[in-house]
């Protein structure tokens, strides 16, 4: 077996994905080429983060925050979906909104951006930062069409 | 008390339920948001917001699926808009920092012993490298790997053949092979 073979089924090898017979050549070349070997040890070792990493240990007091988070945030227990639902799509108008007017200041916007002196560039800075998140909105709705998508299918 | 009355009950306003109904699921769910999320702080904030809004459309839930695979899509979404939330948090502070000239943090990792540096930089490589997975493969893969949900689990929640399943953990495994076979050969 070459060294390009083990490259190929490393990682298969270390998660016992192999029949036996193509194991054991793994197994045998790696007993014999130290640059295998080393590649396998490293793989192993860095593979086996992930039985540590799953390991959580759970706050105790999750309920009690869980209430708490509840209790000052709106009643969620009254349930009014039509209104929350109307009242989602205000934010999501002011975003186009500002996309708009963005779009329409963004030539004097880099203007100001180019010939800023220093003090003025953490200004700048955190303007650049609010266009950014407007973004947020688009992204978290294409992540729930996943999980919406699959709703309709219920 | 079977699901349905749990549910049931849950939507009816009481409490007693929502608590059973979390106690009996919070692990799961912060251990899913965790393999996405790999931060512990940050998983619990997550499955905070999963049974706020599992309280909030539980009364949509067609029950014809599994009450836990619902959790786990709920939970599979919030961490998947964390993660590339944080990724644009990042990619800000990157650029604040090369305008600002204050140049990168470094972590100061002193107080770690050698033994903790590796496991840490191991731990980081690895994220990365799930991290560059298409998304479908790094949803199929973490949870089989993280939560140790079988194909058929995994096809539920994604809502996709148990066959795609199969072969997107198949090619999650090759992606993670090219790069870390890359990384580590010598
Ligand atoms: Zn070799």
């Amino acid at each position: 077996m070459k060294c390009r073979e083990v490259h190929n089924k490393i990682y298969f090898f270390i998660d016992n994905d192999l029949a036996e017979e193509e194991a054991s050549h793994i197994r045998e070349h790696i007993g014999q080429c130290d640059s295998c070997r080393h590649l396998y040890e490293e793989m192993m070792a860095t593979v086996s983060v992930i039985e540590r990493e799953k390991q959580v240990e759970i706050n105790p007091f999750f309920y009690t925050r869980l209430q708490q988070h509840i209790q000052n945030n709106e009643p969620v227990y009254v349930r009014k979906p039509s209104l929350i639902r109307s009242l989602q799509w205000i934010p999501a108008a002011l975003v186009i909104i500002g996309l708009v007017i963005g779009i329409i200041l963004g030539n004097a916007y880099y203007k100001s951006w180019t010939y800023a002196d220093t003090s003025d560039r953490s200004e700048n800075i955190q303007s650049l930062k609010e266009t950014y998140f407007i973004g947020e909105q688009e992204t978290e709705s294409l992540a729930y069409s996943f999980y919406n998508f699959e709703n309709n299918e219920e | 008390m079977s699901e349905n009355e749990l549910i049931g009950r849950v939507i009816d306003g009481d409490e007693s339920a929502f608590r059973r109904l979390v106690e009996d699921y919070q692990d799961m769910v912060i251990r899913t948001c965790n393999g996405f999320v790999h931060d512990r702080e940050d998983a619990h904030d997550l499955a905070q917001d999963v049974f706020v809004e599992v309280l909030e459309s539980i009364h949509k839930f067609r029950r014809e699926s599994k009450l836990s695979t619902w959790l786990y899509r709920v939970a599979v979404n919030k961490s998947l808009n964390f993660v590339s939330r944080q990724k644009r948090k990042q990619w800000i502070s990157n650029l604040e920092n090369a305008l600002g000239g204050k140049g990168y943090d470094i972590i100061d990792k002193s107080g770690d012993s050698d033994k903790e540096m590796i496991n840490n930089e191991r731990s980081r490589i690895l994220r990365q490298a799930i991290e560059s997975l298409p998304q479908n493969q790094k949803i199929a893969f973490t949870l089989n790997k993280y939560e140790e949900l079988s194909y058929k689990e995994i096809a539920e929640v994604m809502n996709v053949s148990l066959s795609s399943v199969e072969s997107l953990i198949h090619r999650a495994k090759m992606g993670l092979q090219k790069k870390l076979v890359h990384y580590y050969k010598k």
